[in-house]
């Protein structure tokens, strides 16, 4: 009995460990990124192992000096509008996709499902030269509205959506029906909020690859005051090339907004990633 | 009166009844919680189309001239020296069309991998919709480019005049479609001693311009070669 729970103590240990382990691995290159931005740029190429913190002190100056060489705020509001309408419109057009083919009966839904399902498997960059021939022509480039245009509409988010009302019982809608409800009725005041988890899931999903994406912001929008995050600091790289200290701190700067979007909806992306079973 | 008008003064009627007797904020909250998706839709419906057609008739969607330059470490985009000058120099309005620079891009054709990032992809995407006029960068990466078929053939008819005037800087190269061409075919321009090395700083070693393949501008082109080639004279005199 005692060799029994001294294994369970000492396999609870091992899993800690190796688990505290894994974190710390996790983390290297985020607390790396932080230390080099806050040293001189002789101790950020310096090859001595020992030179982990900074010797010379905290060279906050890094931060000041990419804040104003760059319009921070500018790119933090442009990215933030485009994660947000993105989020919007995928959410708003996959809840409804989802619904319609997931519960409803019409003609051809099996072959328009399959054209949505067919987006999904052909790589998305064969997609950019008409979306941006479109945004071009409409006179959408350099604008939010030009940024958000390609993510309006989500194969994955309708698949993820159909296959959330397909799971809800059908009771529901059938008690709804009996009691006189409409279809829009049934889908806004039942149908849709049960699937919150699966909308979430999709928010989180298209909020991460809105924020990563780097293509489609440097083609549609090359102003210095209508680029995102990810277009501005590939044009750092280019000024600050071999600066490294000033890199990391544009680089810090830069994923802040994720970090604080993380901690606050920390539960949801856990709940989100175990419901689509998806990484980020 | 037809069904459909009737339904709808029912609706109403009843709508009318549950709203009556309750205060502006129930009203109020009554109407989001029940109609804020047809609020919402109504809201996208109206003002979504007004907006495209607004930008559809009213922004300036034409360029005068688009360019790439990749790999450079210096600023030669939108609003830079070089873009201000080039604007003056061809007099270009840019309140009709627009002068497009971009030095964001970083990959290099020439290496194994070079070109497997976001940045050659979105580089292709600009030449593919016959959008992007010039690229300016390395020798061996401009002609890597030009090997995968995405660079004007200087032999083309309609750049007969480029090719003549400087046909002592062409830069060749060998295609991957040797359907095409078994022989070097010249793709680029040498410009190393260019405004763009000398003045601009853009580059410090050699610097290789390429016309895009799919491009209808070569006007333009001719113009910013003239520019960076010969323009600092012609500048300085006024």
């Amino acid at each position: 009995m005692k060799s029994a729970e001294a294994n369970a103590t000492r396999n609870k240990v091992l899993t800690q460990v190796v688990l505290i382990i894994m974190a710390f691995i996790m983390l290297v290159p985020f607390a790396w990124m932080i230390l080099t931005a806050l040293k001189t740029n002789q101790e950020s190429i310096s090859v001595n192992p020992f030179y982990i913190l900074p010797h010379g002190g905290w060279h906050w100056e890094n931060f000041a000096t990419v804040w104003k060489s760059y319009n921070f705020v500018i790119l933090y509001k442009n990215t933030l509008l485009m994660i947000f309408f993105r989020v919007v419109c995928a959410c708003l057009t996959a809840t409804m996709a989802g619904y319609a083919f997931g519960r409803l009966k019409f003609p051809f839904k099996k072959f328009l499902f399959t054209l949505v399902l067919v987006q999904m498997m052909v790589p998305s960059q064969i997609f950019i030269i008409p979306q941006y021939l479109m945004v071009s022509k409409m006179g959408m480039l350099n604008t939010t509205f030009g940024l958000v245009w390609p993510g309006i509409v989500t194969a994955f988010g309708t698949y993820l959506l159909k296959t959330g009302y397909e799971g809800l019982p059908m009771d529901l809608e059938e008690a709804a029906n009996i009691d006189g409800c409409s279809v829009p009725g049934r889908f806004l005041h039942i149908m849709m909020p049960l699937t919150r988890s699966s909308m979430v899931s999709l928010g989180i999903f298209t909020a991460v690859f809105a924020f990563k994406d780097l293509m489609w912001p440097m083609i549609v929008c090359t102003n210095a005051n209508t680029t995102t995050l990810s277009a501005g600091l590939a044009k750092m790289q280019g000024q600050y090339g071999s600066e490294y200290p000033t890199m990391m701190a544009a680089a810090t700067l830069a994923v802040l907004p994720m970090v604080i979007i993380y901690v606050i909806f920390q539960k949801q992306f856990v709940e989100g990633i175990a419901t689509s079973g998806g990484k980020l | 009166m037809s069904t459909w008008r009737l339904q709808m003064k029912n609706w109403m009627d009843g709508e009318k009844e549950k709203l009556r007797g309750k205060t502006l904020r129930q009203k109020a909250d009554y109407i989001l919680t029940y109609y804020w998706l047809w609020i919402l839709g109504i809201f996208c419906a109206v003002a979504i189309p007004c907006y495209m057609v607004r930008q559809a008739v009213f922004s300036v969607k034409d360029f005068w001239f688009y360019a790439v330059y990749a790999n450079t470490m210096g600023n030669g985009g939108n609003g830079s020296p070089l873009w201000e000058d080039f604007v003056s120099y061809a007099g270009f309005d840019t309140s009709l069309k627009k002068t497009q620079m971009n030095d964001s891009f970083w990959f290099d054709p020439s290496v194994s991998g070079g070109t497997n990032n976001s940045y050659f992809q979105a580089f292709a995407a600009l030449v593919d919709a016959g959008d992007l006029d010039v690229v300016v960068m390395g020798r061996e990466g401009l002609k890597g480019i030009g090997s995968s078929g995405r660079l004007l053939d200087l032999r083309d008819e309609r750049c007969a005049s480029i090719y003549g005037r400087y046909a002592d800087r062409i830069v060749f190269c060998v295609p991957y479609d040797t359907e095409y061409s078994e022989e070097p075919v010249p793709v680029g321009i040498d410009v190393s001693d260019s405004l763009l090395v000398t003045k601009y700083e853009l580059y410090e070693e050699n610097a290789v311009l390429g016309i895009g393949a799919y491009t209808k501008r070569l006007d333009s082109v001719e113009l910013f070669l003239d520019f960076i080639l010969n323009g600092d004279g012609l500048w300085e005199n006024g």
